[in-house]
């Protein structure tokens, strides 16, 4: 609950942002493929053609429940700061072993740990004492960014007009499939609709 | 007294001693065990380790070796008090039935502990033993039923467990997976897991209510055979996996590896079992520490084992 | 009961009253034949313990004495063994367990040998129902009076007595302790199998149990006891440091004695059944302390006497002599084992549980070879080397081993002493908590059932067992010098040949005190 709020704000804090400069659209679409009803995906726009984004200063939130990263794919633009919280009457753990790797050690429940994401690239989440969790940390350089919905359909709001590359990421997709580009072309002031099928 | 009078006296109590010897044990001991309890009915319950239950039959010296002792099934009586006497014919086990509040209660060996229990729900309730007894332990565990008094008890299918324990080591050439499975079965870790790994036994107030399946291989972000196969090939071969960091045979190899050693890290160490409700009872099952147990080598065998069952999607 | 009726009793040369003490004077070089036999001679002082405490000889006189020895004993095991079998299977739950492996074998070897030599062959109930067939009688004597009787009838005749069941002569070749040898090395071998396990000991004891039985209406007397009892085995040894004896009084008295009721019975007691000549006697190794000399003696002759520590010292044959190497290496083994810090050898002794055969046969075989071949032959080479060093090669080997392998008895018998000791002192506590719940079946008769297991003073079993070690290490080489001195003479002589036997004791004692200290 807390994760979406936060994961919302964000998203509303960066789009504003984003709007100063010139406005935009929104990309609608759908992602086909069986895994993206299964798993998080996530559709965001690849790189940025002006400037760099301010991270927002509101920290994003993973939680730990029940032996379960809440949220399991958090995205968050570059220069983010996520708060990793514990909400088990257990210890847990954090580290990743991508990038340029981090372990936050192990804490035990009301207690938190921070890490401020600046690289861009996907770090998987993982528990020491509990290998059954795994969760993401998608780190991009845009906040044009959506998690497809259960049927995978996604909507990425405020996104400038011009032309855009757009890449899909879910934890079950080779690398070829990760690496695969779909243009689309924003107009101003209106909306794009694009199909993402691999 | 003339020598005749001494032999005959030597003779009578000779056969009276005998006899007293052999039998006098008995008497008492029914003497004994039919002095009037306040309590109107009794079950005993034995703990045999080498068969891994709590069993209703009467456990000696003799039939101890010899019988396959079944998990005792009892029945009591919906709002009236049973005295259990529990027994233990080897070694130190524990009772612990969390639905009826009972225990643990440890069992030392040629003590009788007794335990009052009057439950007041009906229902079919899990008991378990939690002192570890040996390589059954973790099947050591069975059912207890609770009634109306003088109704007919449900008959049910006793609960089998297959001695995967007595089973032989595999021959050398078996390798990794081979040796694995062997392990997997004779340390029991199947009496809570499942023989295929499958999990479901329940685990009482256990955060995730019964075990979960383990499907390491999803785990270990080999979501298909191809990876799974190129791990094992090279854990066949004896290669480092450390070693492979520069040539992955498998994407995400890094992210492999962390929970490849997270995963022999719980193996070695155990896991606590984390509580659904923090003001209920203890889980009865948790992960326990092999480290002492099981050799490096024999940890990795048994993951490679576990690599191949629950094939994901 | 009746007395001996035609006793004629020889003027003692002491008074009735005042305790006999006998000293001789056996110091010095004795007679050595150009053979180099040691002479068996008597050491040290005697007391008479019958002239000493004239109702202990009156209790040995009665014909009920035996009987009333062993009739509570055999009840004991006959409820033993029931406990064994329907009891609890837990080794220290089980009164069997606890109080034989346990208890009585820590006062056998600690306190009945040493001080009343084979004071357990009296009161051991195995022979108990094959005495009473072969007798047929508990207490009475089957007297055959040549006068008044014919010879043949009804049963076997032996000496004066009449046996029945088939009393056929003991085997020749048989007559002498090897089975014993190697039936009690075997027993140790698979030790671990019935130590632990209630009905396993069942069935070790009840095996010998009937077979005391079978033998004795097979054979004569005593045959089990002497030739095929395991216990037998090492009691025969060990008695000879024994601080009791029975012996002839006075040698004149047996010398004019033509009735030898000793060996051949009387009207008032059976003919010795350890097949000893009471009279001439001089070795407690066969003697069972039955007291039936006592009885038949017409004159009144046999006495027990109390005697110094290690008087016997003749050993007669390599049966004894491979004895004292075997009960050695057994000390040695069982300390390593059971008190060592090594726990794979515990699973390879363990076999049957432990599944691990091939450990086992290593085990199995190292014990064999060691106690059977190794240690004998560095014992032998060294014997041979301190005769080269002592001059006398010409002396053959045989004298001089059954001479210096007598060391090894106190040696040996103090050792298992030290090894024995924690055992009782870690697990003695069991002894309180099993007679009041003998069957584990959760009585308290004496409300002792609930002890806690209490080691007592634990830390200071290995500082005991160093002064017993070091006890043992003295007697060593005090009866071993002894023994080389009646060899090869006095003074240096008898020095170079003890030297290379006493360095092979030292290294014993100093292993097994590395082992027990640390």
């Amino acid at each position: 609950m807390r994760a979406t709020i936060s994961g919302a704000l964000l998203l509303v804090v960066s789009l504003g942002v984003a709007g100063l400069r010139s406005a935009g659209g929104n990309v609608t679409g759908t992602v086909t493929h069986p895994s993206a009803t299964t798993f998080p995906t996530l559709v965001y726009v690849e790189g940025a053609s002006a400037g760099k984004f301010t991270p927002p200063a509101a920290h994003a939130v993973i939680d730990q429940k029940g032996k379960l990263f809440l949220p399991h794919v958090l995205p968050v633009l570059a220069g983010t700061t996520v708060d990793f919280l514990n909400g088990d009457d257990f210890e847990h753990s954090v580290f990743s072993p991508d990038g340029e790797k981090y372990d936050l050690g192990k804490w035990s429940k009301g207690q938190k740990r921070s890490y401020a994401f600046t690289r861009a690239g996907v770090y998987t989440q993982l528990c020491n004492l509990h290998p059954e969790m795994i969760g993401y940390v998608v780190v991009l350089g845009t906040p044009y960014f959506a998690l497809a919905d259960q049927q995978g359909r996604f909507q990425i709001q405020g996104v400038p007009a011009g032309s855009w590359t757009l890449k899909v990421w879910n934890e079950r997709l080779r690398p070829n499939q990760l690496q695969k580009a779909f243009q689309v072309a924003v107009a101003e002031g209106q909306n794009a609709k694009v199909d993402v099928a691999f | 007294m003339s020598s005749r009078i001494a032999e005959r006296v030597a003779v009578i109590s000779t056969t009276l001693g005998v006899c007293g010897a052999v039998f006098l044990p008995f008497v008492y001991e029914a003497r004994a065990a039919s002095a009037p309890f306040p309590i109107a009915r009794t079950v005993t319950l034995t703990a045999v380790a080498s068969t891994g239950t709590w069993t209703e039959q009467d456990v000696n010296g003799w039939n101890y070796w010899t019988r396959d002792f079944p998990a005792a099934r009892p029945v009591l009586p919906l709002g009236e008090t049973t005295l259990l006497r529990l027994k233990s014919s080897d070694v130190t086990h524990s009772l612990y039935i969390p639905d009826l509040g009972v225990g643990p209660v440890t069992v030392q060996p040629g003590h009788v502990v007794e335990v009052a229990v009057r439950p007041m729900t009906e229902g079919v309730f899990e008991y378990y033993c939690t002192t570890v007894c040996g390589h059954p332990h973790w099947g050591m565990r069975g059912e207890v039923a609770v009634q109306p008094a003088g109704t007919q008890a449900v008959p049910v299918q006793p609960r089998s467990i297959v001695k995967y324990w007595l089973e032989p080591p595999p021959p050398q050439d078996a390798g990794p997976v081979g040796r694995g499975k062997w392990l997997f079965r004779q340390q029991g870790c199947f009496l809570c897991h499942g023989p295929e790994g499958q999990g479901g036994v329940v685990n009482r107030n256990y955060v995730k209510d019964t075990i979960p399946p383990l499907n390491l291989a999803e785990r270990m972000m080999l979501f298909e055979s191809e990876d799974v196969n190129a791990i094992l090939d090279h854990m066949k071969r004896g290669t480092r996996l450390e070693a492979l960091a520069d040539a992955p045979p498998v994407p995400r190899f890094n992210v492999f590896l962390a929970q490849y050693h997270s995963v022999e890290d719980v193996i070695r160490n155990g896991s606590v079992a984390g509580k659904k409700d923090p003001k209920g009872p203890e889980p009865p099952l948790k992960m326990p520490a092999w480290g002492q147990q099981l050799s490096n080598a024999d940890i990795d065998a048994i993951v490679a084992y576990l690599l191949t069952l629950q094939p994901s999607k | 009961m009746p007395s001996p009726a035609n006793a004629r009793t020889q003027p003692d040369a002491s008074d009735a009253q005042a305790a006999s003490v006998q000293g001789t004077a056996a110091r010095g070089p004795a007679r050595t034949p150009a053979s180099g036999a040691v002479t068996p001679e008597r050491h040290g002082w005697r007391l008479d313990l019958f002239q000493y405490s004239p109702i202990f000889k009156w209790i040995a006189q009665r014909r009920s004495f035996q009987f009333a020895l062993v009739f509570p004993n055999l009840l004991i095991i006959l409820m033993f063994l029931v406990a064994g079998v329907f009891g609890s299977p837990v080794g220290n739950r089980n009164i069997l367990i606890i109080f034989i492996w346990i208890l009585w074998w820590f006062l056998l070897i600690s306190v009945m040998v040493p001080f009343a030599s084979r004071i357990w062959c009296i009161v051991c109930p195995f022979p108990f129902f094959g005495e009473w067939l072969q007798r047929r009688a508990l207490i009475d004597v089957r007297f055959l009076d040549p006068k008044r009787e014919k010879k043949g009838t009804d049963g076997v005749v032996i000496g004066r007595n009449r046996y029945f069941g088939l009393n056929r002569r003991w085997p020749k070749a048989l007559s002498n302790i090897w089975i014993q040898n190697l039936f009690f090395l075997a027993l140790c071998t698979f030790s671990a199998l019935f130590l632990t396990r209630p009905i396993v000991s069942v069935v070790v004891l009840g095996s010998l149990f009937a077979a005391a039985t079978v033998f004795h209406v097979i054979y004569r007397q005593r045959a089990f006891c002497s030739y095929v009892c395991p216990v037998s085995g090492f009691l025969s040894l060990y008695s000879m440091t024994s601080m009791v004896e029975v012996r002839a009084r006075d040698a004149e008295v047996c010398a004019k004695c033509t009735d030898k009721g000793c060996l051949a019975g009387s009207e008032n007691g059976w003919g010795c059944p350890w097949f000893m000549y009471p009279s001439k006697m001089v070795r407690n190794n066969y003697c069972g302390l039955c007291m039936e000399c006592v009885k038949a003696c017409p004159y009144d002759n046999m006495t027990v006497n109390l005697r110094p520590f290690c008087s016997d010292r003749t050993l007669k044959g390599y049966d004894e002599v491979w004895k004292a190497f075997i009960m050695l290496s057994l000390a040695v083994t069982y300390s390593v084992l059971y008190l060592g810090p090594w726990g794979v050898l515990k699973d390879w002794a363990n076999a049957p549980q432990s599944g691990k055969w091939a450990g086992f046969f290593a085990y199995a075989a190292t014990l064999w070879i060691s106690a059977l071949v190794l240690i004998p032959a560095v014992y032998c080479g060294a014997v041979w080397l301190g005769k080269a060093l002592a001059g006398r090669r010409d002396m053959p080997l045989k004298d001089g081993v059954l001479a210096l392998a007598y060391p090894i008895v106190p040696l040996g018998l103090l050792a298992w002493v030290a090894f024995s000791l924690p055992l009782i002192l870690v697990n003695g506590s069991y002894i309180l908590m099993t007679l009041s719940d003998p069957f584990g079946w959760g009585w308290n008769l004496f409300g002792t059932a609930d002890l806690a297991w209490t080691p007592v003073v634990p830390h200071w079993a290995p500082y005991i067992q160093a002064v017993f070690l070091l006890v043992a290490f003295y007697w060593a080489l005090k009866t071993g010098y002894d023994q080389a001195e009646r060899l090869f003479g006095g003074g240096w002589a008898a020095a170079k040949g003890f030297a290379p036997v006493s360095v092979l004791l030292g290294l014993c004692v100093i292993s097994l005190l590395v082992l027990y200290v640390g």
